[in-house]
């Protein structure tokens, strides 16, 4: 990881001013400027465009594995807000900005109904919940019999499927996540408050500086 | 035991590593190692077992509400939680450098306790 010149850096695509970044999310200007560091090495692995390809995003989560995998697939396609087939800085930031713990709630329950909706019906159906179980069960080393698996269904759609209509709307979600909050853990990484102390390899220029000078 | 503390399919799908955004952030290659069983056995008897391999590796124990906690080269954390009437979860996170303590010790001894769907372990 190097320093760069700030000029060489506007050139490369996907980049977006950070002061504007961080004007629309929690993260501090420094802050979204280790964050442009992070997203340099990630977007430069595969391909050096200066963008994240879902390759690239893979191999991030996955470090020495690089897989096809559902959920990586999800998420990636949330992070690519406008269907671009690739993530640029600007949908890095706001994206992992709904991870923060200073995010609204409102944020992290969409996402978490977006996410789980598998074909964007608007609903959570409970096939798709089954597809999703099934695919982890796959990439790990359990196994479960399908009458377990039809156990574990009818137990969670008997608590979040209140009209018994066979599938969970975002207003049924909202009320089953009330319930149990233990489903939105994934949804704050309490690192994200303090990024610019929990990785301090990272080695930044601040804009903002240079331009003075 | 009461039907709320089981786990939901949101639950388990939730702790799938792909859900895991940690991995963007690690460096220096130290980064949590997550992996989950499913056993048939009493949790008391999964945890039992693990903690007597942490002992003869002479790592230091801490046992937890949910499971335990074991402080060695590597870093451990087993957490335990039902899933079924007849099945539990077991979510074993770990870190650390070197040998890779979990994978060659505990395990071989602890693969007995894993639950087969061909083979049903009954109490």
């Amino acid at each position: 990881m190097g320093c760069f010149s700030s000029k060489a850096r506007r050139q490369f695509p996907g980049h977006e001013d950070p002061v504007l970044l961080a004007s629309q999310t929690a993260f501090s200007v420094s802050e979204v400027e280790a964050l442009y560091e992070l997203y340099r090495s990630i977007s430069g692995s595969v391909i050096d465009d200066g963008l994240i390809n879902k390759e690239e995003f893979q191999l991030a989560l996955f470090k020495n594995r690089k897989r096809e995998n559902l959920f990586a697939n999800r998420i990636f396609d949330l992070f690519d807000v406008k269907r671009k087939g690739f993530i640029d800085f600007g949908d890095f930031v706001r994206s992992l900005n709904v991870f923060h713990p200073n995010a609204p709630q409102e944020d992290k329950i969409s996402f978490t109904f977006k996410l789980y909706d598998l074909d964007g019906t608007g609903f959570i159906e409970r096939q798709e919940v089954k597809q999703m179980l099934i695919a982890l069960l796959c990439e790990s080393e359990m196994k479960l019999t399908d009458e377990s698996i039809e156990i574990i269904l009818d137990k969670t759609f008997l608590d979040a499927d209140i009209d018994r209509d066979g599938k969970i709307d975002k207003s049924e979600w909202h009320n089953y996540v009330e319930r149990n909050p233990s489903v939105m853990k994934i949804m704050t990484l309490s690192y994200l408050r303090d990024i610019t102390t929990t990785f301090p390899s990272f080695v930044f220029h601040s804009e903002v500086d240079e331009i003075a000078t | 035991m009461q039907d709320s503390s089981f786990l939901n399919a949101f639950d388990i799908i939730s702790h799938f590593s792909g859900f895991d955004l940690s991995g963007l952030f690690s460096n220096n290659g130290i980064h949590i190692i997550s992996e989950m069983y499913i056993s048939a056995e009493y949790p008391r008897k999964i945890i039992e077992k693990i903690e007597e391999v942490a002992k003869e590796e002479g790592m230091k124990v801490t046992k937890k509400e949910k499971g335990i906690r074991l402080l060695g080269n590597f870093l451990v954390m087993v957490e335990i939680n039902r899933l079924t009437e007849e099945l539990v979860m077991v979510e074993v996170k770990r870190r650390g450098l070197g040998r890779d303590i979990w994978k060659e010790k505990f395990k071989p001894q602890l693969s007995a306790l894993i639950y087969q769907s061909e083979r049903q372990v009954r109490r």
